[in-house]
C-alpha cells in the first residue's frame, strides 16, 4: 500500500469503521511507515482536542412551552401555508415539465425544414432549368429547390 | 407503568397524542439542541431549530417507519433544518469567539492565568476551524465526533452513501489538520 492510499484510510480506521481487510493492510503499512504512523498520532490528538474544546450550553428550560406554542401555530395555519414547501416542490416540477415540453417543441420546429414559400410555378421553372442536361443536376433537384431564396 | 419505547411513542404521536411528543422531547431535545448549536454556534438559532424539529416530528409522525432508529430519523430532520438554514444567519456566524465567550470558558482552579488564557485560545481556534468547514463536512464531523453516531447512521442522516460520508470525514479531518499546522 502506498502512503497516499493509507492516508485516505486513516479516518475510518480511527473511527473503528474500517472493514477487516482494509484494517489489516493499513496496519501492515503503518508497521513499516513512520510518516503515516505519525500522521495517525496527529489525527488522533486532534480528534481528542475537539472533545475537550466542545462545551455546548444546556438545553434551555423554557423551550418546551415554546414548542407547544409553535405547534399550535402550525396547526392553525391554513392548508396551503402548512403544505407550502410541498406545493412549491410540485410547482417547480410542473414548471420544469412544461419548460421541457415547450423547449422540445421549439427545437423540433427549428430543426425541421421550413415549408418553401416559393410559388409552384417558379419552382417548376427552376426544376426544369436544373433538369437541363448541361447542368447534370437532375438527381439533386429536390435539395436544390430547398435552397431557392424565399 | 413501563415507559413507552420510541416506536410506540411515534405510533401514539401519529394518533395525535401530545403527551407522546413531550416524552420524545424529554428524551431527544438535548441532542437536537446540542447538534444545532454545534452547527450554528448561536443559542437563539439552535432554539429555533429545536422548536421547528419537534413541530416536524409531530406533523410527520405518521410517515416514520420503525425500520430506522428514531434518533437517526430525528438527526435527518435536524440535518435538513441546518442545511436549509438561511444564508443570512450563516453569514452572521463568526469565525472567532468574542472576549465574553472566551471568559465564560470554565477552567480548573489549579490552572494558572496564563494556562487558562492559552487553553481558551486553543479552544477558540478549534471552534473557528470547525465553523469554517463546509456545511456537510461540519455536520458529518459533529455527528461522528460529538454525537458518536455510526457511519451508516450518519450516511442516512445526511442522505448520502457510506463512501461519500467517508470522503466527507477525510476532507474534514484534512481541513482541521491544515488549520492546526498554520
Amino acid at each position: 500500500m502506498r502512503c497516499h492510499r493509507a492516508r485516505r484510510l486513516l479516518s475510518a480506521y480511527l473511527d473503528d469503521e474500517s472493514d477487516a481487510r482494509r484494517r489489516e493492510s493499513l496496519e501492515s503499512h503503518l508497521a513499516g511507515c513512520r510518516a503515516c504512523s505519525s500522521e495517525l498520532a496527529k489525527l488522533r490528538a486532534q480528534w481528542d482536542a475537539l472533545a475537550e474544546a466542545d462545551q455546548p450550553p444546556a438545553l434551555p428550560a423554557d423551550l418546551w412551552p415554546q414548542v407547544l406554542v409553535a405547534l399550535d401555530e402550525a396547526e392553525r395555519l391554513p392548508w396551503h401555508r402548512r403544505y407550502r414547501g410541498r406545493l412549491l416542490q410540485a410547482a417547480c416540477v410542473t414548471a420544469c415539465v412544461i419548460l421541457g415540453f415547450c423547449g422540445g417543441a421549439i427545437l423540433s420546429w427549428r430543426i425541421a425544414p421550413a415549408p418553401s414559400s416559393v410559388p409552384v410555378g417558379e419552382r417548376m421553372l427552376v426544376a426544369e432549368a436544373f433538369d437541363a442536361p448541361a447542368f447534370g443536376l437532375g438527381e439533386g433537384k429536390e435539395d436544390l429547390l430547398r435552397c431557392v431564396p424565399k | 407503568m413501563r415507559p413507552r419505547d420510541d416506536s410506540k411513542l411515534m405510533q401514539d404521536l401519529a394518533a395525535g397524542d401530545r403527551q407522546a411528543l413531550q416524552e420524545l422531547y424529554e428524551r431527544h431535545a438535548e441532542r437536537v439542541f446540542r447538534t444545532a448549536f454545534r452547527f450554528l454556534h448561536d443559542k437563539d438559532e439552535a432554539r429555533d431549530i429545536t422548536q421547528s424539529v419537534f413541530v416536524t416530528i409531530m406533523q410527520s409522525a405518521g410517515r416514520y417507519r420503525p425500520e430506522a432508529r428514531l434518533t437517526t430519523w430525528i438527526y435527518r430532520i435536524v440535518v435538513n433544518r441546518c442545511l436549509d438554514h438561511r444564508a443570512g444567519a450563516d453569514r452572521r456566524m463568526r469565525t472567532v469567539l468574542t472576549d465574553r465567550e472566551i471568559e465564560q470558558i470554565p477552567a480548573s482552579e489549579a490552572d494558572r492565568p496564563d494556562r487558562i488564557a492559552q487553553r481558551a485560545e486553543q479552544r477558540a481556534q478549534l471552534l473557528a476551524a470547525i465553523r469554517e468547514l463546509p456545511k456537510r463536512q461540519r455536520l458529518a464531523l459533529i455527528l461522528r465526533r460529538f454525537e458518536e453516531q455510526s457511519y451508516d447512521e450518519i450516511a442516512v442522516a445526511l442522505g448520502c452513501s457510506r463512501k461519500s460520508l467517508e470522503s466527507l470525514l477525510v476532507r474534514a479531518r484534512e481541513a482541521l489538520a491544515r488549520h492546526f499546522s498554520k
